[in-house]
C-alpha cells in the first residue's frame, strides 16, 4: 500500500511537469494553430540559465530564469513567427523546427553536447515522512507549483480581460480581430505565458535531474505535443489532462512492468496513446483544432 | 455627408475575381441594402470593407480616410462593426463575456460598463441569460447577441451580413424590428441580404450584386418594384414576400 501511494505521488509529480509542458503547447496552438516545437528549447535554455545562476539565492535564480525564457519567447514571436504568421500552417511548423534546431545547436556550440551536472537545492531531495510514507520534498514542491500555476492561469483566462480575449481568439481569431482585439497583443501574451510555463518546467526538471543537456527540452516538448493530441488539440483542459495521463502512465509502467520489459516502457506508453486515439480520434476533450485560423 | 465611399474595388481569390469594379456610397444615417444570390460577392464586399481581405484595386474610404491596408482591428477602432453571416458567437464564452468583447474599442472601463448596461436594456433576453453559455442560446437569440456585441463598440457604420438567415419568421420579425429601431436612432447601416423580402422595411437605397458586379442600384422603392431585376438576379423572389 505504501509503495502504491509513493508511486502515485511520483506519477502525479511527473504528470504535473508534463501537464505544464502540454499547456504551453496548447495555449499557442489555441491562438495561432501553431505546434511550437521550439518550446522545447525554451525549456532547455531555462535549464541552462538556472545552471549559470546556481550560486545565487534560489528564488532570484528562478525569477531570472523566468525573465530570460519569457524574453526569448517574445523574441521568437517577433523575429521568427510574426513574419510567417499569414503563411500556411506547414510554413509555421517548419519555422518552429528551424528555430528549435538553431537554438539547440547554439547551445551545443556554447556548452557542448554532453550533460553538465549541477545541484540547485540539495535539500529538495530529502523525503518528508507522512506515517510510513516517504515523499520527496521535490515531488511535493512540483505538485504544489503545478497546481498553483494551473489555477493562476485558469483565473487569468477567466477573470481578466486579456484572458477572455485570448479565449475568444482561440475560438475565432478573425472575429476577435473584427471586434478590435489586437491580434499581435493576444499572440504576444500567449508566447509570454508559454515562456513562463517553459521556465517553470525548466526549474522543476532541473531540480529533478540535476543536469543540463541540449536535448532535454525537445523530449519534454514531444511529450507535451503528444499530451495535447490525446487531450484534444486546442483544448487547454485536455492538454493538462493529457499531460497528466502521459506522466501517470509512464511512472506506473515503470513501477509495474517486469524489469526485462522496462526498456520498452516508452513503446507501452505510446501504445496507450494510440489506444486512446483509436477510441477518441479527436482526443479526450473536444478542442478547436479542426477549425481554421484566419 | 458620405460616410463610406467605395470606388471600383476588385477583390480576387487567387486569379479569380470575387467582386469586380464595385462602387458604392453610404451617407451618414443612411441604410443601404446590398442584395444578390449566393456567390454574388456580398460577403467578400464586407470582408474588404472590414480589412479581412485586401482589394487588388480600387479605393475604400471611411469618413474621408482610406481603409486599405488597415486590417480589421484598426478598421473596428475607426467605427466599423460587422455582424457576420453565421453570427460567429464565441463558443465556450458566456453571453456576458461575448458582450464584454464588444466593448474592446471603448476608451475606458466605465464607458464599457455603461454600454453593457444599455445593451442589456435593449436586449432583455441577453440580460436574463447573461451567465449562460452563449452557444446555448437559440438562433434568434444568438443573432441578437451578435447585433448587441457589434453595437457595443458604438459603431459609426454597422454592417449586417444576412441577419435573417436561418431564423424562424417570428425571429426575423424581431431582428427587423431591431434594425428599424437602429435606423430610427440614426445608425448608419449596410445590410447584406440574399432574400430581399424584408429589406423594404429599412433600406433607403438598394444595390443588386451578381457575379461580383453591380447590376443595378437606386432608391429602395424603385429597385424593389422592378420585377425584371428580381427575375434576373434574385432568383425570382417575389416583391415584398414575407418569410
Amino acid at each position: 500500500m505504501i509503495y502504491v501511494i509513493q508511486t502515485l505521488v511520483d506519477a502525479v509529480s511527473v504528470g504535473a511537469v508534463y501537464a505544464l509542458s502540454a499547456l504551453g503547447i496548447g495555449l499557442l496552438f489555441g491562438v495561432m494553430r501553431l505546434v511550437n516545437f521550439a518550446q522545447g528549447e525554451f525549456v532547455t535554455i531555462g535549464i541552462y540559465t538556472l545552471m549559470l545562476t546556481v550560486g545565487l539565492w534560489f528564488p532570484l535564480a528562478a525569477i531570472l530564469t523566468v525573465l530570460v525564457v519569457v524574453l526569448l519567447a517574445l523574441l521568437a514571436d517577433r523575429l521568427a513567427f510574426k513574419p510567417v504568421r499569414d503563411a500556411d500552417p506547414a510554413t509555421m511548423l517548419i519555422t518552429s523546427f528551424a528555430l528549435s534546431y538553431l537554438l539547440q545547436n547554439v547551445l551545443v556550440l556554447i556548452f557542448g553536447a554532453r550533460p553538465i551536472g549541477f545541484n540547485i537545492i540539495p535539500e529538495l531531495g530529502l523525503p518528508v515522512m507522512i506515517g510510513e510514507i516517504r515523499i520527496p520534498r521535490l515531488n511535493i514542491l512540483t505538485i504544489c507549483v503545478a497546481v498553483g500555476l494551473l489555477t493562476g492561469i485558469a483565473l487569468f483566462l477567466r477573470r481578466t480581460r486579456i484572458g477572455i480575449e485570448m479565449r475568444a481568439a482561440a475560438v475565432d481569431f478573425r472575429m476577435a480581430r473584427l471586434l478590435g482585439i489586437k491580434g499581435d497583443r493576444v499572440i504576444a501574451v500567449a508566447f509570454a505565458l508559454t515562456g513562463v510555463l517553459s521556465a517553470v518546467v525548466a526549474v522543476l526538471f532541473a531540480a529533478q535531474t540535476g543536469t543540463a543537456a541540449p536535448t532535454y527540452g525537445l523530449q519534454l516538448a514531444l511529450v507535451g505535443f503528444v499530451a495535447t493530441v490525446i487531450g484534444g488539440m486546442g483544448s487547454l483542459v485536455g492538454a493538462v489532462f493529457g499531460g497528466m495521463i502521459v506522466g501517470v502512465v509512464t511512472v506506473c509502467l515503470q513501477a509495474l512492468l517486469p524489469p526485462e520489459l522496462r526498456v520498452f516502457r516508452e513503446a507501452f506508453v505510446y501504445a496507450v496513446v494510440i489506444a486512446i486515439l483509436v477510441l477518441r480520434p479527436d482526443g479526450l476533450f473536444q478542442g478547436v483544432g479542426s477549425r481554421e485560423r484566419v | 455627408m458620405t460616410l463610406l465611399a467605395i470606388e471600383n474595388i476588385t477583390v480576387k481569390y487567387g486569379p479569380i475575381p470575387a467582386i469586380r469594379d464595385v462602387s458604392l456610397r453610404i451617407g451618414e444615417g443612411e441604410t443601404l441594402a446590398v442584395v444578390g444570390a449566393n456567390g454574388a460577392g456580398k460577403s467578400t464586399l464586407t470582408l474588404a470593407i472590414t480589412g479581412i481581405v485586401r482589394p487588388a484595386s480600387g479605393r475604400i474610404e471611411f469618413s474621408g480616410r482610406s481603409l486599405l491596408g488597415l486590417g480589421p482591428e484598426a478598421t473596428a477602432r475607426l467605427g466599423v462593426a460587422l455582424v457576420p453571416e453565421g453570427r460567429h458567437i464565441f463558443e465556450g464564452l458566456t453571453v456576458d463575456e461575448n458582450l464584454l468583447l464588444g466593448t474592446t474599442v471603448l476608451a475606458d472601463r466605465s464607458s464599457a460598463r455603461h454600454a453593457m448596461a444599455q445593451s442589456y436594456e435593449m436586449f432583455p433576453i441577453l440580460h436574463e441569460r447573461r451567465n449562460g453559455m452563449a452557444t446555448r442560446l437559440s438562433g434568434g437569440e444568438q443573432q441578437q447577441l451578435a447585433i448587441a456585441r457589434a453595437l457595443l463598440s458604438k459603431p459609426r457604420l454597422l454592417i449586417l451580413d444576412e441577419p435573417s438567415l436561418g431564423l424562424s419568421p417570428v425571429m426575423v420579425d424581431k431582428i427587423y424590428a431591431i434594425l428599424s429601431e437602429l435606423k430610427s436612432l440614426g445608425t448608419t447601416l449596410l445590410l447584406i441580404e440574399q432574400n430581399p423580402a424584408r429589406i423594404d422595411e429599412v433600406a433607403d437605397r438598394v444595390i443588386v450584386l451578381s457575379s461580383g458586379a453591380v447590376q443595378a442600384s437606386g432608391l429602395a422603392a424603385e429597385i424593389l418594384a422592378d420585377e425584371q431585376l428580381h427575375a434576373s438576379y434574385l432568383g425570382g423572389v417575389a416583391l415584398g414576400a414575407r418569410q
